[in-house]
């Protein structure tokens, strides 16, 4: 590299126009000017920023790029790579087991598919970034324009090339100054810069490439050919230790070996063994006829003698003792020379043995060829062990107790089971419409509201009502009922709960996006003590004593039962009613403080009553997540009084941020069915909300996960016991149901943006995701009660009807005043708002 | 393919006059001084020494082998796995920064979205250098890759052990990747600004002939929102993989259902801690208060708090749950972590990790850049002793007593860990030196002027979503 081919214009001649650039001083010029030229049906021209300038695609015409598509099919050529690999490797290639599980066992390889599939996207989504932009490129014509420079710093700059066919120097630069540059000026043909690489550059790049092949020639010489050298060390590797071998020779004794053998008469400590009639079975140098003394022939001697003689002595003498077990028959076959027939042990010369031989024989020390301890061992020790321990502590690879299958689920269709929504419209209410300067839009839901209670609230009972009635007719004292309405519950504490967290969280973060969705939260939110009602089917049996659902409830059940009286300082029917009010009062004192401070906006618009809730909104939320993971441990984790999971109140918390937002997004369809909302939220707020649920579909598949491949990897019995019942017969496929339908095929429904753009989509996903948080609080309670799952009416009943107490009960809150805040300070910039 | 041109046509680099012009100015002369500030000498000289402390450590650890460590059978991680776990953690805040708030449209990141991404990867480094030494044999981690070979030895791919092979490389590649494709506009800046050959050429060949062209930026932005959305589960997975080395095991203290988000979440405020303590005197020295502002000190403080109460609720979750569970085990090992022989390191992590930062409900503290250095470096503290204690408290008391033990660390325990601290803050002040700290382009990007149309708010007043944004001027 040197400065010879510095420029020099003059030695070549003109060099010819390679186009027009044309500077301009703020984003707006720019993006003005592009629209410019873009309807004038130029091709060949770009735009130059420092930074990306908001709105230009649209101005310069630029067509979606196709590199989502490129990274999609890399992630998933990584997921096919990570499963191939594993399985390849440690499922065919060389199975290994590993900690009882099978050999191809999919939750131990989920981390390494999922790290292989952002791996290859992540490294493509850079490559096809630089390839589609045509990157690296060294050297461009406008490097030599000095007022380009500025392009990466304050300056905006349009470039038109001369190759354009629309492009005329006289004409283009007219229709450039009509978008008012700062300046004009031709750019010529870079003539300068040389486009062969230096020769230096490629005899180095020659260079290095044969250089850095010989270590790999070297290696592969040296696989392929012998030497009599030994190997290098260059790393010592513990290869040459400090240290004797035991068959090497070594200069410090006199007879020049390593292993020393023990001095004569040496007794390890504890190691005398002086009772002979003990330890060799002998009695005055006679073999003993009876026991000794110190060892008890009693029962459980007799048990373990048994079980020692099925594991140690049947493989050679048989069940019977007859000389005929299964490796005895087998060296038969082989009709080996080598081999010593097991004696009869039924033989009168056995029976007639004296006591001491028999177990002197058994423990290695006769001239008989009976040594388990030998031949099972492959130790022969020179004292026995006595009768009471085994011949020998050999580890015997324990039987592999039965285990979980691989987890997972099934896909199978899951009927969808809709929220009664109303759908058909009506006219609009033209005493709905309230103006909100600068914009209008109808906000009240007026005589709807009090038409969609009376038809929620009606369905409701209607519902709850047959469901009950259901449930007596069962005959089992409620008990079935009550579970089925449990999970029911579950859903609508999801609900009612995620909307909670919903309006806390946006006062938390001051969001300016949602503040016209805000108050369709808080609405929801409201539902709290209503649902505290609601609840009272699960808590009054509970006060009772009656274990319909749980079991801890039952003082009787109780006594006895270890683990539930080492609970029962926190399960027990007083303390549970105590947290019952506890959690849906604070849920109804802060719903009810939000909506009410929110209302109050409305009419005082008083700048104070924001930071005011957002000010609650920390604390409260410390509050709110301490009683939603307590409400999930006392209503849904302890149906299963014995199973305990750290996790479980994330698990459930997943649900409720998954329940709002297909709350939210179907709510507001609706209402805009009804002409309401209809300019205040756009499809943005839609796209917003549904990444959310996306998100949210990928987190619970996250904490599911997780808590379930732990749980399955450690293999505790007590908490195994949980995911059996659920990973087996009909519940194993609910489980497939839940992993396919609650992640796999909503993560691919979701994943594109048209989709969550799209109202039809959006709702069809929405129904989709509900229904599948039901079939999760479905599967979470009823295996406690049915070994198959066996879906009720009754259950079905119950979900109707809860689900349509809960829009009754909102219906009845959105009658009453506007439906979004209107006069929060955020409002504009909510209605305003746009993704990326 | 033109040859890169080592051809300038300028004599100074060319000066603005503008909001965009003075974002410029402010980042580039950091990278474009002759010299920088004394203070930056010092700091460098010190962290090499520590650096030359931390690679004569290492060196003797592997020459002697690790027994110089204090690790001893129970305790057989002590510091190495602890250390490792803590500066992966530390990383876990620049992701966080440069992805998922990206993802949540806070602007504010922009500040320090680049700098905390740089502390990302070098964490990552100084983690990855304790596990490769505590191998024992650090000559041969290609055993843990799937490389073919004559005797069929694939690596255990069922091992949560190899899984951190398989995560910590892929976050390491992927925050580099993160990282570098958002230096790339900068490093045109820097090109265009260069005054001398030298600098020309090596950012010239960085910036790989970016021009901003908006074709460009289009597919640019596109990347960037992907490697985003890519990077979100990423770091969620790392530290969840990370927690499977414990969780998986059937050791009290460990097996327990909530370590994967629990150790995201101390991942993250562990991380940030270690944000504040670098962009308190990273402002002060560089004169970046314009761009890091007191109003960003104070919202990485509000994460602050809510993080160490994610870790606090964890905390909970875990006693409240080792007594409901009845599982007696489980039980001990958790008095025994508050009572035992260990007491003292946990309540130093309790009391840096969830009563400290608690100090932050106060505005007064949360917005005095004094005191969240301070509370900064306690949580970098706090954070270290809760992997201390996870690991030494459990192992060193599992289900037999006579198996039970005491970890004590040696001297050279202490200068490895403290010698990585060399190695990070070399890393990082060579960066300060010479890369963008601040990612100009996004910060532009950001500021009011940038707004081209559509709802763009009147000239010169700027709305409050932008102002909130604007940085730099």
């Amino acid at each position: 590299m040197s400065h010879e081919t510095a420029p020099s214009e003059s030695e070549t001649g003109p060099a010819p126009l390679h186009g027009l650039l044309a500077e301009y001083k703020t984003p707006s010029d720019i993006v003005s000017a592009s629209r410019t030229i873009r309807d004038a049906g130029f091709s060949r021209w770009d735009t130059f920023t420092p930074f990306p300038v908001h709105g230009i695609d649209k101005a310069m015409g630029i067509r979606m790029t196709i590199l989502p598509w490129i990274v999609l099919g890399a992630g998933l050529s990584g997921l096919a790579t990570a499963i191939l690999l594993q399985w390849w490797t440690n499922g065919y290639d060389y199975p290994w087991l590993i900690s009882g599980k099978p050999i191809w066992s999919i939750p131990a390889n989920v981390p390494i598919m999922f790290e292989l599939t952002v791996l290859f996207a992540g490294v493509t989504t850079f490559i096809a970034m630089l390839v589609l932009n045509n990157l690296p490129f060294p050297s461009h014509p406008l490097d030599f324009v000095r007022r380009f420079g500025r392009s990466t710093d304050d300056r905006f700059f349009l470039f038109i090339e001369a190759a354009d066919p629309k492009f005329d120097e006289a004409d283009t630069k007219v229709l450039i100054d009509t978008t008012h540059p700062l300046a004009v000026e031709s750019v010529f043909e870079d003539r300068a810069t040389s486009d062969k690489l230096p020769t230096g550059i490629i005899y180095a790049l020659v260079i290095v490439t044969v250089a850095s092949a010989v270590p790999f020639a070297l290696a592969a010489k040296a696989r392929y050919t012998k030497s009599r050298s030994p190997r290098i060390h260059i790393i010592q590797d513990m290869d040459f230790q400090p240290k004797y071998k035991a068959q090497r020779e070594n200069p410090v004794f006199p007879d020049g070996r390593s292993t020393r053998v023990p001095d004569p008469e040496t007794v390890a400590v504890g190691e005398l063994r002086e009772d002979d009639h003990y330890w060799r079975g002998q009695d005055h140098a006679a073999f003993a006829r009876t026991f000794p003394p110190t060892f008890r022939t009693d029962e459980a001697a007799m048990q373990r003698g048994q079980q020692r003689f099925g594991i140690y002595c049947t493989p050679c003498h048989g069940f019977g003792g007859e000389g005929n077990g299964m490796v005895a028959k087998r060296a038969d076959e082989l009709a080996q020379g080598t081999w010593t027939p097991p004696s009869n042990l039924t033989d009168a010369r056995i029976r007639d043995m004296p006591v001491g031989e028999i177990f002197n024989t058994i423990a290695g020390r006769s001239s008989s060829t009976c040594a388990p301890s030998s031949a099972v061992t492959r130790r022969r020790s020179p004292i026995s062990s006595p009768p009471s321990a085994p011949v020998c502590e050999t580890t015997m690879a324990t039987a592999k107790k039965p285990k979980k299958s691989p987890a997972g689920a099934k896909s199978g269709a899951s009927e969808a089971k809709h929220e009664p929504a109303p759908k058909k419209s009506v006219p609009e209410d033209a005493a709905a419409r309230v103006d909100v300067p600068g914009f209008s839009d109808s906000i009240r839901l007026g005589n709807e509201a009090g038409a969609l209670f009376v038809k929620a609230a009606g369905v409701a009972v209607i519902c709850l009502g047959a469901s009950v009635g259901l449930g007596a007719s069962a005959g089992d004292g409620f008990r079935r009922w009550s579970h089925g309405y449990l999970a029911a519950f579950g859903v609508a504490l999801a609900i009612t709960a995620g909307s909670l967290f919903w309006v806390t969280l946006q006062n938390l973060v001051n969001a300016r996006w949602s503040i016209v969705v805000r108050r369709v939260g808080e609405v929801f939110a409201a539902n709290a003590p209503l649902l505290g009602v609601l609840s009272l089917p699960l808590v009054v049996p509970v006060l009772m004593g009656q274990p319909l659902i749980y079991v801890w409830a039952d003082k009787a059940k109780v006594a006895g039962d270890h683990l539930l009286e080492h609970k029962a300082g926190y399960l027990n029917p007083g303390f549970f009613l105590v947290r019952m009010l506890v959690y849906f009062g604070f849920w109804t004192w802060l719903s009810r403080f939000y909506l009410g401070r929110s209302r109050r906006q409305d009419e005082t618009g008083g700048p104070e009553i924001a930071p005011s809730m957002a000010r609650v909104s920390g604390p409260a939320m410390i509050l709110f997540g301490l009683t939603v993971t307590f409400c999930a441990f006392d209503l849904l984790m302890s149906v299963d009084p014995r199973w305990f999971s750290t996790m479980f109140g994330v698990y459930f918390f997943a649900s409720c941020v998954l329940s709002v937002h297909v709350t939210l997004i179907l709510a507001l369809m609706w209402l805009q069915q009804k002409g309401r909302l209809a300019k205040s939220v756009t499809t943005e707020h839609y796209h917003d909300l549904g990444k959310m649920l996306f998100a949210f579909t990928i987190f619970w598949a996250y904490i599911g996960f997780s808590q379930f491949m732990l749980i399955w990897y450690a293999n505790i019995p007590e908490e195994t016991a949980w995911f059996k019942q659920r990973f087996f017969g009909g519940w194993g496929n609910v489980s497939w149901t839940l992993l396919f339908g609650h992640f796999v095929i909503p993560f691919f429904g979701l994943l594109s943006r048209h989709i969550k753009r799209n109202k039809t989509t959006l709702a069809f996903w929405c129904f989709w995701m509900i229904a599948m948080v039901y079939i999760d609080m479905y599967w979470l309670v009823l295996p406690a009660i049915d070994v198959e799952p066996n879906v009720q009416l009754m259950d079905v009943l119950a979900l109707v009807g809860l689900l349509s107490a809960l829009v009754a009960g909102a219906a009845r809150e959105m009658g009453k005043k506007n439906l979004i805040p209107t006069k929060d300070p955020r409002l504009e910039q909510s209605l305003a708002f746009e993704n990326l | 393919m033109a040859a890169i041109s080592d051809h300038n046509p300028f004599v100074t680099p060319p000066v603005g006059d503008n909001a965009f012009a003075r974002i410029t100015d402010n980042v580039s002369r950091i990278a474009e001084i002759e010299r920088p500030p004394r203070a930056w000498y010092i700091a460098f000289a010190c962290a090499l020494t520590i650096l030359t402390v931390f690679l004569g450590s290492i060196s003797w650890a592997v020459w002697t082998g690790i027994g110089v460590w204090g690790n001893m059978m129970p305790v057989a991680w002590g510091f190495p796995i602890v250390n490792f776990v803590f500066w992966i953690g530390i990383g876990h805040a620049g992701t966080l920064i440069s992805a998922i708030l990206f993802l949540l449209r806070q602007s504010w990141r922009t500040a320090i979205n680049r700098f905390a991404e740089a502390m990302t990867i070098f964490a990552v480094m100084c983690a990855g250098v304790f596990p490769g030494i505590h191998i024992g044999r650090p000559w041969l981690p290609y055993y843990m890759m799937p490389i073919p070979n004559q005797m069929d030895m694939w690596p255990q791919f069922r091992s949560p052990l190899e899984w951190d092979i398989f995560a910590v490389s892929t976050y390491a590649t992927i925050s580099i990747v993160f990282w570098y494709m958002g230096m790339i506009p900068d490093f045109a800046t820097f090109r265009d600004r260069a005054t001398t050959f030298g600098r020309r050429f090596g950012y010239g060949l960085v910036a790989m002939g970016w021009r901003g062209s908006s074709r460009q930026w289009h597919r640019y932005e596109r990347a960037y929102l992907i490697l985003a959305a890519l990077a979100t589960p990423l770091v969620l997975s790392v530290h969840s993989v990370v927690s499977f080395d414990f969780a998986t095991a059937q050791l009290p203290g460990w097996h327990t259902t909530i370590f994967p988000p629990y150790f995201v979440a101390g991942a993250i405020f562990g991380g940030f801690g270690m944000v504040v303590t670098l962009a308190v005197p990273a402002r002060q020295f560089f004169g970046l208060k314009r761009i890091i502002q007191i109003k960003h000190l104070e919202l990485m403080n509000k994460v602050l708090i809510a993080t160490s109460l994610l870790v606090g609720y964890a905390y909970g979750m875990e006693f409240f749950i080792a007594w409901y569970s009845g599982n007696s085990y489980e039980g001990f090992t958790f008095i025994n972590r508050a009572f035992g022989p260990y007491a003292w390191a946990y309540w130093a992590m309790i009391s840096c990790n969830v009563l400290f930062p608690q100090l932050h409900w106060f505005k007064a503290i949360r917005t005095s850049p004094v005191a969240t250095l301070l509370i900064g470096m306690l949580i970098n503290v706090g954070m270290w002793f809760e992997r201390f204690v996870i690991i030494c408290t459990s192992l060193a008391r599992d289900f037999l007593p006579s198996s039970w033990g005491y970890f004590i660390p040696t001297k050279f325990d202490y200068l490895t860990l403290g010698g990585s601290f060399g190695l990070f803050f070399t890393l990082f002040l060579l960066f300060c030196r010479y890369l963008p700290m601040v990612a100009m382009a996004e910060v532009k990007a950001f500021h009011p002027a940038a707004h081209a149309h559509g709802h763009a708010p009147p000239d010169g007043k700027p709305g409050e979503h932008h102002a909130h944004a604007a940085a730099g001027v």
